[in-house]
């Protein structure tokens, strides 16, 4: 700074000089050569103060916020670099006007000799100058460097966003008075606002869902001490109720100054069905193998206690009681374990093209002697077609043979139960009918869930309650299929069951 | 005269159980499949005691009890409740709410269950309800 303010200083005292000289001194041609001369030297001086200027503006630029651009610096360095060239030809100019002027007349020389220092001058703004352009070309290097770090953090926060965004997870920030900082898509869509439309406003005000308005609040009040917490809330988005796995976190700087609120939302609804249906199931079965278990506890107490020592036929009943409840309890967990592992897909399915008529056929063939037992028919009324279905042959006689054994058991001595199959448009389809005791219609719903027995046809056969569940999951799940049902009490009841047909294109 | 008690369960095996273990020791016994059968056999029957499963179809064991306990004739009979799973009340509020005076969960010993009997139809204050 003090050598620019000395240089204006003694730049205006040249200019003044020179005038004064010209005035008094009258050179032949003096005046206009020096006008011509000063001009130059000055301007050249002036340019390169702004270029001082700039560079000054440079440096605080890039010392504050490294904001100047690499082309502003090129541009600088180009005009200054021009200014240098200038200042030294102006200067050489000079000193060789002033020198032919100085041979000419000894005053001449005198004031060579007193505008000599101005020589000096010059050299040391060029000094000064090449110092300044050294510093520029440093400047110019950081601010490259910064240029080059700014687009690796740009990159990096695009990168990070882009991951933020593609989460399936709804994740929502705030700042710690609790305005909404960032949203990721998710959150948008479960809060349903657009986060360019509420940044930086309060959260309280932005989304209806007081529950998790509640949890930022919560961890802001906590203050830096937050730790990461999780729980379990459920929202209504869209009328519905969905249940979310919570995490907040408190966001901290070195862990002394909080900073705002981290939310991730993880969608559980159907983990938390899930989890309903498994206890719901472990609860209806530890129900169905108590009954049996409470038969067989009771029976062995008796026979313990030898309360049946008397009576050799009430001993040959409590035995009686206890195997069959045995079977009932190793029946229902097969079934159990049938379901379980076709349901969780441990069974491998091998579909292959297999005829409807053949499988029918040795379903009525296999279940003959139960019928034969209870003195009931079996008819096979099948389509004369060939009815080619993609089944799994197990899996799909299992289906027949639940279907036809539920018939037996529901319908009395004497009745008959009949199979049929049909070609039904793109379908194929068979019909196990019984002349049974038939199902209410209020039994109708319930009738395909597990564990659910038609009460008043408990007291005809022992049941699980698993097979018409089984029935469906396998013709439904695991064909694409279809069972309807269709029943009139004291009449019997009809299932049908429709299958894709196997395509021979 | 023997003491009589009314065994209600939807499950034939567990009924003859409780009913042979009870008639051997003296008690007279009447049955009921379900808690519809039971109301209608309490229309002419004043058992000293009630044994009930929770789960029967039609009426439960709780409305059964509900039912019992609105009857001015039979209103303080004393019951016992057989349950094969948990119920909605915990047992301590479903006893203190219906007056009842045991429950057994599933699967039970009969001589335990006699053994609750003996004890509930020897009280005083049973013996004057009937």
């Amino acid at each position: 700074m003090q050598t620019k303010a000395m240089s204006e200083k003694q730049l205006l005292a040249l200019r003044a000089g020179s005038a004064r000289e010209s005035g008094r001194r009258g050179w032949r041609a003096g005046s206009s050569a020096e006008g011509a001369l000063s001009l130059p030297v000055v301007a050249g001086a002036l340019l390169l103060m702004a270029a001082a200027a700039a560079g000054a503006g440079y440096l605080l630029g890039a010392i504050g916020v490294a904001a100047v651009t690499a082309l502003a610096a090129a541009a600088a360095s180009a005009a200054s670099g021009w200014l240098m060239a200038e200042a030294r030809r102006n200067a050489a100019e000079l000193d060789r006007l002033v020198r032919g002027l100085a041979q000419s007349d000894k005053v001449g020389l005198a004031h060579y000799r007193l505008t000599r220092p101005w020589l000096f001058i010059a050299q040391k703004l060029i000094e000064s100058h090449s110092s300044l352009l050294a510093q520029l070309q440093q400047l110019q290097g950081a601010a490259q460097k910064c240029e080059v770090a700014l687009r690796v953090a740009q990159a990096a926060q695009r990168h990070a966003e882009a991951i933020v965004n593609s989460l399936s997870d709804a994740v929502l920030v705030t700042n710690s008075f609790g305005e909404i900082l960032f949203a990721n898509p998710e959150a948008e869509r479960l809060f349903r606002f657009e986060l360019d439309t509420v940044r930086g406003k309060p959260l309280r005000e932005e989304i209806a869902q007081d529950a998790v308005v509640h949890l930022v609040e919560q961890a802001i009040r906590r203050g830096v001490q937050a730790r990461r917490l999780s729980e379990e809330i459920s929202l209504t988005p869209n009328g519905k109720q969905h249940w979310y796995k919570a995490v907040t976190a408190g966001v901290t700087e070195n862990g002394t100054e909080q900073l705002g609120v981290v939310v991730v939302l993880r969608e559980v609804t159907a983990e938390k069905a899930a989890q309903r249906r498994s206890a719901e199931f472990v609860s209806a079965v530890s129900h169905e193998i108590k009954t049996p278990l409470t038969s067989v506890k009771a029976y062995a107490e008796m026979l313990a206690d030898e309360e049946a020592e008397s009576d050799p036929a009430t001993r040959q009943k409590f035995l009686g009681i206890i195997e069959s409840q045995t079977d009932r309890m190793t029946r229902m967990l097969e079934s159990m374990l049938d379901m379980a592992r076709i349901e969780s897909g441990v069974v491998r399915v091998e579909k292959k093209p297999i005829p409807l008529n053949e499988l029918l056929e040795a379903g009525a063939r296999l279940m003959q002697p139960a019928a034969a037992d209870k003195n009931i028919t079996i008819e096979a009324r099948l389509s004369s077609l060939y009815l080619g279905v993609e089944a799994d042959a197990d899996m799909m006689s299992r289906v027949v043979m639940n279907l036809v054994s539920n018939a037996i058991k529901y319908t009395d001595a004497g009745g008959r139960v009949v199979l049929r199959s049909h070609l039904e448009q793109d379908q194929a389809s068979f019909e196990v009918s019984d002349s049974g005791h038939g199902i209410p219609p209020e039994a109708m719903a319930r009738l395909f869930q597990k564990f659910y027995r038609v009460e008043q046809n408990n007291k005809f056969a022992p049941g699980t309650g698993l097979g018409l569940a089984l029935v469906k999951h396998i013709v439904e799940e695991v064909h694409g299929g279809k069972v309807e049902v269709e029943s009139e009490v004291g009449k019997g009841s009809t299932f049908r069951v429709l299958l894709p047909l196997h395509r021979t294109s | 005269m023997a003491r009589q008690i009314l065994v209600c369960d939807d499950e034939a095996h567990i009924q003859y159980a409780i009913t042979f273990k009870l008639t051997a020791a003296g008690y007279e016994v009447i049955k009921a499949g379900d808690g519809r059968e039971a109301i209608e056999l309490l229309k002419s029957h004043r058992p000293d005691l009630i044994i009930m499963d929770y789960q029967m179809p039609y009426v439960n064991g709780l409305e059964l009890c509900r039912h019992v306990r609105g009857q001015p004739d039979i209103r303080s009979t004393p019951m016992i409740m057989l349950t094969a799973k948990a119920m909605e009340l915990s047992e301590e509020k479903v006893k203190a709410q219906f007056g009842i005076e045991a429950i057994f969960m599933k699967p039970f010993s009969p001589r335990t269950l006699l053994g609750a009997v003996e004890e509930v139809l020897s009280r005083p204050a049973a013996a004057a309800v009937s």
